[in-house]
């Protein structure tokens, strides 16, 4: 996809867009406020990165603008203010997510796909992943016809998941999305949580279909 | 010394002192008026009276009879007592103890100066009275010695006020003089702390004044900044340590990966160990800034009503699986509508690196418990393990930052972990305390009632 990365700081800009052109998206970077409405206003583009602080003007108050003139596309707010209200402000402001500095690169990319995918996503009442079926109203699991007994947490856990299926999800917007916390835990709990499930989802079956992507997350989804 | 004149104190002195003066002066000027007002009608009625008796004198004989009445009363009546004067159509004298018709007599009262013999002047009030057939009758009355006095002692009193005016702005000076020392002592001070020497004090006269105790609040104010650099500094010696250990490994990493050629598995298990090592350093970083924004942070901006039960529920629920993988079992034991007032992700977070650091310590088979009950003095959460414990005089310790009581450093963490758990208790007014739990640890985070709602159990 198209991606408008709008950040200063040229070192972190140079990060990000390799990293971005590696997962196969093409970047266009602004290092302005100005530059960056420049290029939304001249060419489509699938989602925005938007650095909070820039030289000319508040990221915020770019993204506000942005908004008013009936943009849609998704942004995803950079900012080196971790804070709470500051993280609250942005998503008040317009923006699809909030990812504060230092962030791992993968982390990025993982929330970056979650924003644009969210976006056009049906709500559907029964959810299906090769022969794993997942009814939300029956609150019902079954694999190749087979029920699986899952924890309220557990089922939770597949749901969020399964909507997000061949998407890389990250612990913590696993912790963030299903349980509503917004931390980072000193132990592995959520890498405990992942396994429990999988064990139930893919010990008895073929092929494996919840997979752990070294240095980022989890994914649901045939093949490695 | 700075002038005293420019000092708030004789301002305020001097403004209090010109007000004071200037009423006096109009209370002063406006009593004059009235008792001269007052008087003046007295005289104007009993000489309207006079006038009536002897205009009965014309009723009765005429032109004639209204000069021999005159001139009877003339004979009786000096003028320094009363004025008479009859004069007729042409405006020649008939009667009177005048010899002249005095300048400005006019027909209503008013005051006139009149000639007496031997070059004396007097001024009178007068009025005049028309006479039918044309002549007219003047009827005035001395201005009385006593509105002179009033007059007189008007002036004195005003010269009274201002000699007071001017005591009261001297009294402001000395007072202003008085005050300014004992602000030069707070100034001296703030300026030899400006200087860089925290540990100067303002003197406290022990008086138990206004004085004395700004002197005593910017005391508190210097004891509690001071503790505070000191913690600022440990913590920063703290930092410097915690951070260049790592910073060192992941330096000697990189550096180790490329001394010599190696396979793309090795580089990928270098680079990925480096990550490894530049998370810590970012969790660590993450975990200072969060405290630095607890304790910096306005208390309560975004507070909200916590139900403290459900909190610890969920997070059970997060955390069951991880501690049964560990051999532990996980009690919890809540009165739901156990609310709190607070910050909910902050809460959690503290509760989770309690219960992160029961699970590490906590050997296989142990067990942890996870409690919030209503006291009477508010809502109380429980964490205990049936791990070592903390030996009592070092419970105080593990709550500064970087404190890790394991020597060697080998558990995972930042050893921030119960720091943030006492900057969020104190950032809820939230009691902790740590104690035994035979065998085991004990933390206790007791909350004071959250005023407005009501905690009563279900």
């Amino acid at each position: 996809m198209r991606v408008l990365l709008i950040e200063d700081d040229e070192a972190a800009a140079d990060m990000v867009a390799q990293g971005l052109a590696e997962s196969g998206h093409v970047v266009s970077i602004a290092a302005t406020a100005a530059a960056g409405m420049g290029l939304a206003d001249s060419m489509a583009f699938d989602a925005v990165i938007l650095d909070r602080m820039l030289p000319d003007r508040d990221g915020l108050d770019l993204l506000k603008e942005f908004r008013s003139r009936g943009r849609g596309t998704p942004v995803l707010l950079l900012s080196a203010l971790g804070e709470v209200d500051q993280r609250v402000e942005g998503l008040l402001g317009g923006a699809d997510d909030y990812l504060a500095k230092p962030f791992a690169l993968r982390e990025l990319l993982a929330r970056l796909e979650a924003v644009v995918r969210r976006c056009d996503g049906p709500a559907e009442t029964v959810l299906r992943l090769a022969d794993l079926e997942m009814d939300l109203i029956a609150r019902t699991v079954t694999r190749s016809g087979i029920d699986i007994a899952l924890q309220p947490r557990e089922f939770r856990l597949l749901e969020f998941l399964m909507r997000r299926a061949g998407q890389v999800v990250t612990r913590s917007m696993l912790l963030e999305g299903v349980w509503h916390y917004r931390f980072a835990p000193e132990t592995k709990v959520i890498d405990v949580q992942v396994s429990r499930l999988r064990q139930k989802i893919d010990r008895d079956f073929q092929p494996p279909l919840i997979h752990t992507i070294r240095g980022a997350g989890y994914r649901i989804g045939l093949g490695g | 010394m700075a002038s005293p004149f420019r000092t708030a104190t004789f301002r305020m002195v001097a403004l209090a002192g010109s007000v004071f003066a200037v009423s006096a002066m109009v209370v002063i000027l406006v009593l004059v008026a009235v008792v001269e007002k007052v008087g003046d009608s007295r005289f104007d009625r009993v000489d309207g009276a006079t006038a009536a008796a002897i205009m009965t004198a014309f009723d009765r004989n005429g032109l004639d009879g209204l000069t021999a009445e005159i001139e009877a009363r003339s004979r009786r009546t000096p003028p320094e007592i009363r004025l008479f004067l009859l004069q007729d159509a042409a405006g020649r004298r008939l009667a009177g103890n005048l010899q002249n018709w005095p300048a400005g007599a006019g027909r209503s009262r008013s005051d006139v100066t009149i000639s007496l013999d031997g070059d004396e002047n007097m001024v009178a009030r007068v009025g005049t009275y028309p006479v039918p057939g044309g002549g007219v009758l003047m009827v005035g009355t001395p201005v009385p010695e006593h509105r002179q006095i009033l007059r007189v002692e008007a002036k004195a009193l005003i010269a009274t006020v201002l000699s007071m005016a001017l005591i009261g702005i001297l009294a402001g000076v000395v007072i202003a003089r008085r005050v300014l020392g004992r602000l030069e002592a707070v100034n001296r001070t703030a300026s030899t702390i400006l200087a860089g020497n925290l540990g100067q004090r303002v003197p406290q006269l022990g008086r138990g004044d206004e004085f004395d105790q700004l002197a005593g609040n910017i005391n508190s104010m210097l004891d509690r900044i001071e503790s505070l650099l000191g913690t600022v500094r440990s913590v920063t010696d703290n930092i410097a340590h915690d951070l260049r250990a790592p910073l060192n490994r992941l330096r000697g990493r990189l550096e180790l990966a490329l001394m010599a050629p190696r396979r793309p598995d090795e580089y990928q298990q270098a680079l990925a160990a480096a990550i490894g090592e530049a998370d810590d350093i970012i969790t660590t970083f993450n975990a200072m800034l969060t405290i630095a924004r607890i304790e910096g942070g306005a208390a309560g901006a975004e507070f909200e009503t916590v139900d403290l039960a459900e909190l610890v529920e969920t997070l059970a629920d997060l955390y069951q699986p991880l501690a049964e993988e560990n051999g532990l079992s996980l009690d919890v034991a809540g009165h739901s509508g156990s609310l709190v007032r607070g910050d909910r992700h902050l809460l959690s977070q503290a509760i989770s690196n309690l219960v992160d650091n029961a699970i590490k310590y906590t050997p296989a088979g142990g067990r942890l418990w996870l409690g919030v009950t209503q006291t009477a003095g508010g809502v109380r959460l429980t964490v205990a393990d049936s791990g070592p414990g903390i030996p009592p005089d070092l419970r105080t310790v593990v709550l500064q930052p970087f404190t890790r009581l394991d020597p060697a450093r080998s558990t995972p963490g930042t050893g921030l972990g119960l720091s943030l758990v006492a900057a969020v208790a104190d950032r809820h007014h939230a009691r902790l305390s740590l104690t035994g739990n035979g065998p085991g640890l004990r933390v206790l985070l007791e909350f004071p009632p959250a005023p407005g709602i009501s905690s009563a159990g279900r």
